[in-house]
């Protein structure tokens, strides 16, 4: 069965590089939103078993 | 240095300007001196905005500054992240689809001329006092701990980097920087571990960091809110974000990068791959300038770590020089007993102690730091430059010293690069081929990129030649530099995201974001320089809107060539 023109629309804007078709591309960004609190989170911990004192 | 270390230096010159070079071979079309081709893969463009944000003093400095300060500098970073996420959203499609060659050949698609040259006047009177600074910071720290005279250290890099950016264009630029890149990171690997190693027996890093931490160097987040502090998690966030933005969105050295992928999905994976990577690797530096600082409880650092001013001070205050030392000496051995106690009983005493002679250490300091401060000229003593490099050179043995040495010149060639290529290319494409000599062919734009990138590598020679001497003056026109960003970033926004800001509007907008920012400043001269960049990026947006009143808006058109 052929698959809804939407779906050949979003797969060809994909190939040519239009990204926003896709997706994959705001899954992405979140990925890079979370791995940066994740860090922001890791650094929180990593300080505080030495005890800053100033 | 050994004659190891400088064969080890010599031929990473020689491999990375023969494999940018060699990587260059085969199109010589203005297209590929520019854009690549439009060939380039996401890593090597990932790798090359890496390599050129990272600067020999970046990698000097930061590690000195891991060493000085703890790990709170990694906060700056924070909106990196967030800003790539932005601009791989907003900015790349929109550069990528209009098929420009500059970040402000798209502001006169999408506005007018006057838009365009006056965003490339910023970028050239910014960036060429960049490249200027890029080769005469690290010059006078290499030339001070290498024992060679200055000028030689700027004539080599001047020399390699102009002779592969002429010949090659970008390619031969992006695919050294990549190598550079690797060659950074290898160093920066080497002088963590060879510092872990060198703690003493029975001393884990772990002890290391533990001792780090009570001297206060492992506060990588401070929630605390102040406008005068750039290093804390909120200015690092806001500010932070805004000067990334900035700094990749609409700086042609950093554009031009993503402007040569092969298609849009690999611009923008090369930013995210950037997003991923930055945070981690700044803290990895940081992390290596506070194992440094673990290392040197051991072993005895010197009072001042610039050799030169130690031993200007050595003649003109003996005396004094003598008592200095003699107490830092006796400082030294008192904190490093109370280190070793320590970490024998793990008790709060103990570590109140440790505490208490690191203090008493950093006052002796000091009072070295003030004495030193009073014989220079300019009244500022400062050897943060220093401090990983007399690691590095003290400690470290032959050949890796070679290798370390490598990456700082691999650091400063990657940015020096990129900023020669990426002037040259805003020179004739804003100006020489737009208004000089608009029927340009093919042949004479490639001849006049070439004079160019020379012409761009004479001066930043010439700048970084007289640096000493023009003192301050350096800092006020870094200073105003830095003031352009926030309106510059105003401008890319409007023209980005808001379709009723007219030709006029954005123009005007931009001029009104740099008074403001200026007076700002005038007003509140304690204002951490980093909050001004979303102010002048605010005022710019907000003017922009209100100077194109009931303007329709106007679509992307084809530019005059």
């Amino acid at each position: 069965m052929e698959p809804p023109p939407e779906e050949h629309k979003r797969a060809d804007a994909i190939a040519n590089g239009n990204s926003e078709a896709g997706s994959h591309w705001t899954w992405a960004y979140a990925g890079v939103l979370v791995h940066l609190v994740l860090w922001i989170g890791l650094l929180w911990l990593f300080s505080r078993p030495f005890g800053s004192t100033q | 240095m050994s004659l190891i270390d400088w064969l080890v230096l010599a031929l990473s010159f020689v491999v990375i300007v023969g494999y940018g070079l060699n990587r260059s071979r085969g199109d010589w079309s203005v297209h590929s001196y520019v854009l690549a081709g439009k060939q380039m893969r996401w890593w090597v463009i990932g790798l090359s905005i890496m390599a050129t944000q990272a600067s020999a003093i970046t990698f000097i400095g930061t590690t000195s500054q891991g060493y000085s300060d703890g790990l709170r500098f990694v906060q700056f970073y924070f909106g990196l992240p967030i800003a790539m996420v932005l601009i791989a959203a907003f900015a790349a499609p929109a550069f990528h689809r209009s098929g420009v060659r500059t970040a402000y050949e798209y502001l006169e698609r999408r506005f007018d001329a006057k838009t365009r040259t006056l965003a490339s006047w910023v970028f050239l009177v910014q960036r060429g006092l960049g490249v200027g600074l890029a080769i005469y910071a690290p010059a006078v720290a290499l030339s001070v701990i290498l024992g060679v005279p200055e000028w030689l250290t700027i004539l080599v890099t001047v020399v390699l980097v102009s002779g592969y950016a002429t010949l090659g264009g970008i390619r031969a630029v992006m695919w050294a920087d990549a190598l550079q890149m690797t060659v950074m990171f290898l160093g920066i690997v080497a002088a963590f571990a060879w510092a872990a190693l060198g703690l003493p027996d029975g001393v884990s890093i772990r002890d290391g960091l533990d001792l780090a931490g009570a001297a206060g160097k492992l506060n990588a987040i401070e929630t605390g809110f102040d406008w005068n502090d750039r290093y804390t998690l909120w200015s690092g966030l806001i500010g932070g974000t805004f000067l990334a933005l900035a700094y990749f969105g609409t700086d042609q050295s950093q554009v031009q990068r993503y402007l040569t992928a092969k298609s849009l999905n690999h611009s923008k994976t090369s930013l995210l791959f950037n997003a991923i990577l930055k945070v981690p690797l700044q803290f990895f530096i940081l992390l290596t300038g506070v194992i440094v600082f673990a290392f040197f409880i051991f072993e005895p650092p010197p009072l001042l770590f610039h050799p030169a001013e130690r031993a200007r001070l050595e003649d003109a205050a003996p005396v004094e020089i003598a008592g200095l030392e003699n107490r830092f000496g006796q400082a030294l051995d008192e904190r490093r007993g109370a280190a070793e106690r320590y970490l024998a009983s793990r008790e709060a005493s103990d570590r109140e102690a440790f505490v208490g002679a690191e203090r008493r250490l950093r006052s002796v300091r000091a009072e070295a730091v003030a004495l030193a401060e009073k014989g220079t000229g300019s009244g500022a003593y400062n050897d943060t430059n220093y401090i990983f490099l007399t690691f590095v050179l003290g400690y470290l043995p032959h050949g890796l010293i070679g290798l370390i040495m490598a990456g700082v010149f691999a650091a400063a060639m990657s940015s020096i690069s990129s900023e020669l290529n990426s002037l040259a290319t805003s020179t004739v494409v804003d100006h020489v081929a737009r208004y000089i000599r608009p029927g340009i062919g093919e042949r004479g734009m490639k001849r006049a990129l070439r004079w160019s990138t020379l012409g761009w590598a004479a001066y930043a020679a010439g700048f970084a030649s007289y640096g000493g001497q023009l003192g301050s003056l350096i800092e006020a026109v870094n200073f105003v530099g830095s003031l352009f960003y926030g309106p510059m970033l105003g401008v890319f926004a409007v023209a980005f995201l808001i379709r009723r800001v007219s030709g006029d509007g954005a123009f005007w907008g931009m001029a009104f974001g740099l008074v403001s920012v200026w007076t700002t400043k005038l007003v509140f001269p304690g204002l951490a320089f980093l909050w001004l960049n979303p102010l002048g990026c605010m005022a710019t947006v907000v003017a922009a809107v209100v100077f194109s009143g009931r303007s329709a808006g106007m679509p992307l058109r084809p530019v005059e060539k």
